[in-house]
């Protein structure tokens, strides 16, 4: 198992299991917040709907009572009374009048009994009460209501020792006699008990929810991490040496699978550039090899007797040419890696075409004729101009041109032909020499490919020089061709973007 | 008189074995591909070929079977630019190999080791045993 270093605060395993568990945590606490509040307001507001019948209730009661029993204060006082007594006492007469027989069911259907009520008249002051009212728990009914907005209708929840009550605060307007305050306490014990039991288990439950959430985050953290993890490790095992490694994603969720697979394939794309820039540079070196066993041999049998002036003179001209060809191959491979990885190389500039190709046919012809060969040029009569680098695109030509020459025979005809084309322009050089057969057709443009790989035919031709025109044709937007037939002779075509045209 | 035949396409390094061994005193012959060469073999008996691997006439490891044919017992050294390595896997079984880049006093040390004992088949001016 690796060792897992200490969390930083920019890593996932932070991110998922802290900074995740805070935000749950949050989310939980505002849930549970509007949950509690929620039952809260309920809880009361069934509570006090309950309160509110119960009170007016008892007003009516009293209101019918003090109806039957007269208009002064006396009767009125003993309507509270009775109402308030009967609901605590019960009935102490056989038969009841139809307001008594109402206010019995009702006592049950409000659950009455064990209720505190006490009226006030609107200042405060205590009328009567019932008689479970001792004056201590009466003086609290008092300054309830006293606490409260005067004369309007209200509830409080009041403790008292051991006792949890809510009153409803109704003020009551009698016939007659004007109004008072009907006051009625009830015990909230099993409410209070219910929302505090349920506070205790979110405060309670909310933490231990957090805690085993960050620790499940974690495990999934680490199991989603592992592939990560391996692809860690995998890439510190790769050096330039050993580009074997791959990483396993068997059990790996999709999305890690994509970034696996595509880190594999990186993996192998790198381990074929390595390939070709090993197999590239034993090529190279092996390509110098021969100037180098020449010059080397040359000068170990110069020195082994004294030689004549024209024998040394031999000797170093020998060296020169061979330290030449070797300047070449290097020039060309650093040209041809530049051109490669740094187009930089080039300097863009507008070049009129038909202009530089009545120049290089010139040239040309001065080649042609050490080998009586003719050159033919077809340009076109309007002119032409493209993006370029007039020295390398010269090389370009040139490079093609002189493989021309080289392969034809004496004699013959090469034609170089400038077309325009739809945005484009072709250039094409044929020749009738020896051709290209059908199987190296595809490799010309290979580094240090010889076409005819007889010493004195190619002089001292590299084997880079169609690679380094492609090269250039490419850095310009263009491309070479090539159509070739055995003894026939061969047409290279270069195309070319065309500048905007005048 | 021992004789070499060194087969190469290069010109500049035939001519430069050549006039290296012919001053110490060997009869030289040059050939630069396969007619060439079976030209030389067919019309005397060689004591030692030099033989280059990459060739554009006729590879060297063709040319091998090809002096094969002639002359079962010829001596090879062959000589190549290829790391060594390399040239015993391409023509497993010649007497020697040489790097040339490894210069011409190295060449002319294994060209007489390779000389030290005489023809194994009829031999002209040594006793055979």
């Amino acid at each position: 198992m690796i060792k897992i270093p200490l969390p930083q605060f920019n890593s996932i395993r932070f991110k998922m299991s802290v900074l995740y568990v805070v935000i749950l945590g949050i989310i939980l606490m505002v849930y549970s917040a509007i949950l509690y509040f929620s039952l809260r307001y309920l809880l009361y507001h069934d509570l006090d709907g309950e309160l509110e019948a119960k009170a007016r209730e008892v007003g009516a009661i009293i209101q019918a009572y003090s109806q039957t029993l007269g208009q002064d204060q006396i009767s009125f006082l003993s309507a509270v009374g009775q109402t308030i007594r009967l609901e605590k006492e019960g009935p102490d007469q056989e038969s009841f009048s139809p307001a008594e027989a109402r206010w019995l069911q009702n006592i049950d259907r409000y659950d009455l009994r064990r209720d505190f009520i006490s009226v006030l008249k609107v200042d405060g002051t205590p009328l009567l009460a019932s008689n479970d009212l001792n004056p201590r728990l009466l003086r609290f009914f008092v300054k309830v209501y006293r606490s409260g907005p005067q004369g309007e209708f209200f509830f409080k929840n009041v403790r008292s020792g051991r006792r949890d009550l809510r009153i409803v605060n109704l003020p009551y307007e009698f016939e007659a006699h004007g109004t008072y305050v009907i006051q009625i306490g009830t015990s909230i014990k099993s409410t209070i008990y219910l929302l505090k039991s349920r506070l205790i288990q979110i405060v309670v439950s909310i933490p231990l929810i957090l805690l085993l959430t960050s620790f499940i985050g974690r495990i999934f953290a680490l199991r989603i991490l592992k592939p990560v993890l391996e692809i860690t490790k995998t890439a510190e095992k790769i050096t330039h040496e050993d580009l074997s490694a791959r990483v396993q994603a068997k059990h790996a969720d999709e999305e890690i699978k994509y970034l696996v697979r595509a880190f594999n394939e990186m993996i192998s794309r790198l381990e074929k550039s390595f390939q070709y820039i090993a197999e590239f540079s034993s090529r190279v070196a092996h390509e110098l090899k021969t100037p180098l066993a020449i010059i080397r041999g040359e000068a170990q049998v110069a020195l082994r007797k004294e030689r004549s002036i024209e024998e040394y003179q031999r000797v170093i001209q020998v060296n020169l040419e061979e330290a030449e060809r070797m300047i070449k191959v290097v020039e060309d491979l650093l040209l041809l890696a530049k051109l490669e990885y740094d187009t930089g190389v080039f300097r863009f500039e507008p070049v009129e075409l038909v202009e530089f190709f009545k120049d290089i046919g010139e040239r040309t012809r001065v080649l042609a004729a050490e080998k009586n060969m003719i050159v033919k040029l077809n340009l076109p009569k309007e002119r032409i101009q493209i993006q370029g680098d007039g020295l390398h695109l010269r090389r370009l030509f040139f490079n093609l041109i002189d493989n021309a020459l080289k392969f034809s025979p004496p004699g013959s005809a090469i034609e170089i032909g400038v077309r325009p084309n739809d945005g484009r322009v072709k250039v094409s050089v044929r020749d009738q020499g020896m051709g290209i057969s059908e199987e190296d057709l595809p490799k010309i443009f290979e580094k240090f490919f010889h076409r005819d790989r007889r010493k004195e035919a190619s002089g001292a031709g590299t084997g880079l020089g169609l690679s380094l025109a492609r090269s250039i044709a490419r850095a310009h937007q263009g491309e070479i061709e090539v159509k070739s037939e055995l003894s026939k002779g061969s047409t290279f075509t270069v195309t070319l973007p065309l500048a905007s045209l005048h | 008189m021992k004789r070499i035949l060194i087969i190469d396409d290069e010109p500049k390094i035939r001519r430069l074995y050549s006039s290296l061994l012919s001053a110490e005193g060997y009869s030289i012959f040059e050939a630069r591909n396969a007619d060439e060469a079976g030209g030389v073999l067919v019309a005397m008996q060689i004591d030692l070929v030099l033989l280059d691997i990459k060739m554009p006439e006729t590879d060297g490891c063709e040319m091998w079977e090809i002096i094969k044919e002639y002359d079962e017992k010829a001596r090879v050294i062959v000589a190549s630019v290829f790391p060594l390595n390399e040239q015993k896997q391409r023509i497993p079984g010649a007497k020697d190999y040489f790097d040339k880049a490894q210069g011409t006093d190295v060449l002319l040390a294994k060209v007489k080791k390779a000389l030290e004992f005489g023809p194994v088949t009829h031999g002209t001016d040594r006793l055979s045993f």
